[in-house]
């Protein structure tokens, strides 16, 4: 059976061909200026922001030993005695925020003992750049209070 | 004016194989079930919503695979994911549904409703021969006009030009938006020196500069082949490192639309050992 040669046919519906381009090739190529570049608000006009959002979940931590002049860094994972692992540990090499730098600050502190001086130095993700939260300026460790109960017999 | 008016009627006459959509229909079609055929089970949800929907999308969607009634299946299909992103997922709360992927996934699907995507690779088409030798007429040629197939492609390099766009800041091109990503996926908490900063920074500029370069040079053939291995490599390695499940695949099926149909038609042909037609 061979193909029949027969010319194409007058094309039709030309002028509704050309709205839907119009509007539907206007709304694919244009519409996302509404909300990229004019804060838009609605959601009927899309916006192309791939991984805005992902993987903002994470701070970069740096431990450090403070007593002395320098500081020294310090492997979190040997002060606590833990490997490190993805699948064990993964709160410890993964912190996420904040709050879980300062958990596993207090349980480094906690494993160094009462004398122990813990600087951190932390920034953590966002929408854009990282955001600094801790600074080694001062001792991360909870001060040791009264330390002796007669401190004026030292 | 009426020069604008002859450009935009030029733009949706566009004869010329049906393959690429054919082969474009079909694999769109895999690629919603990919993403959507779980969760739109009927027992995933007990609500007729879930239901209408679910029966929507199957009915729509396997007439797109197998094509059947092939341009009323995807206009079935597209409307309902339209419905999923733009009202389920926007209006109602639903925000898996609203990721870039799905919206691509969407806008594509309704815009093969606008080709003659039964013409190839259909049980439409199998339906037409068979019609033909009945009457004893030829058989009917696989061509038509493809114009929304360029609808396709201006959806494909809208995304990769507001991508870019989204990505020409300071936070991106500084390399600090590519590092968290990173560091949230494989390193942790470690940052593991100043080569990576760099690294992400180089990364960053080369992303932005190819995702410009393929929403413009993928339309002219000439730039077309090397930027096509560019563009595929691109969204294997995004697939490999990076969970953005099906856009990968769907970006790169989308390349069909920049491609000439009639390259298409010969290119199947070669494979499948018949001798190209070519046009008088």
């Amino acid at each position: 059976m061979r193909m029949n040669d027969e010319s194409p046919r007058p094309a039709r519906g030309t002028a509704i061909r050309a709205v839907t381009l119009l509007l539907f090739g206007g709304w694919i190529a244009f519409s996302p200026a509404y909300r990229q570049v004019f804060d838009g608000r609605s959601t009927w006009f899309p916006r192309w922001v791939m991984f805005h959002g992902f993987g903002r979940d994470v701070c970069d931590v740096r431990f450090f030993e403070g007593a002395g002049t320098t500081l020294t860094p310090l492997d979190r994972f040997e002060v606590l005695g833990r490997e490190r692992s993805w699948s064990t540990s993964k709160s410890l090499v993964r912190m996420g925020d904040p709050v879980a730098v300062d958990r596993v600050t207090r349980k480094i502190c906690k494993a160094l003992g009462a004398e122990a001086d813990v600087r951190v130095y932390a920034r953590c993700g966002s929408r854009g750049e990282w955001k600094v939260k801790r600074r080694p300026k001062s001792n991360a460790c909870p001060s040791v209070r009264n330390p002796s109960p007669r401190p004026w017999e030292k | 004016m009426a020069r604008f008016v002859r450009l935009v009627t030029r733009a949706t006459e566009m004869e010329g194989s049906t393959r690429s959509v054919g082969l474009l229909r079909l694999c769109w079609g895999l690629i919603l079930w990919a993403r959507w055929a779980d969760e739109l089970l009927p027992f995933r949800r007990i609500e007729f919503g879930h239901w209408a929907l679910s029966v929507c999308f199957f009915v729509g969607t396997t007439g797109m695979v197998v094509g059947l009634f092939s341009r009323l299946s995807s206009l079935i299909a597209g409307l309902t994911t339209m419905a999923m992103v733009f009202v389920v997922g926007h209006k109602m709360g639903v925000e898996p549904w609203t990721h870039h992927h799905t919206t691509f996934l969407a806008v594509v699907t309704l815009a093969l409703a606008f080709t003659p995507c039964g013409r190839s690779f259909s049980v439409d088409r199998w339906m037409a021969l068979r019609r033909a030798e009945r009457q004893g007429n030829a058989w009917p040629l696989e061509r038509g006009n493809v114009w929304a197939i360029r609808l396709v492609g201006l959806q494909l390099s809208a995304i990769y030009f507001w991508g870019a766009v989204d990505k020409t800041r300071w936070a991106y091109l500084g390399g600090d938006r590519l590092e968290q990503p990173l560091m949230y996926l494989y390193l942790g908490s470690d940052y593991p020196g100043a080569w990576f900063h760099w690294a992400a920074i180089g990364m960053a500029f080369t992303t932005v500069a190819l995702e410009y370069c393929l929403a413009v040079g993928l339309w002219f053939q000439r730039v077309q082949k090397p930027l096509m291995v560019y563009g595929l490599l691109f969204h294997a390695g995004l697939y490999y490192f990076l969970p953005v499940t099906v856009f990968s695949i769907a970006s790169m099926v989308a390349y069909l639309a920049y491609l000439c149909p009639q390259q298409v038609h010969d290119f199947v042909d070669r494979m499948v050992g018949a001798a190209p037609a070519r046009e008088e």
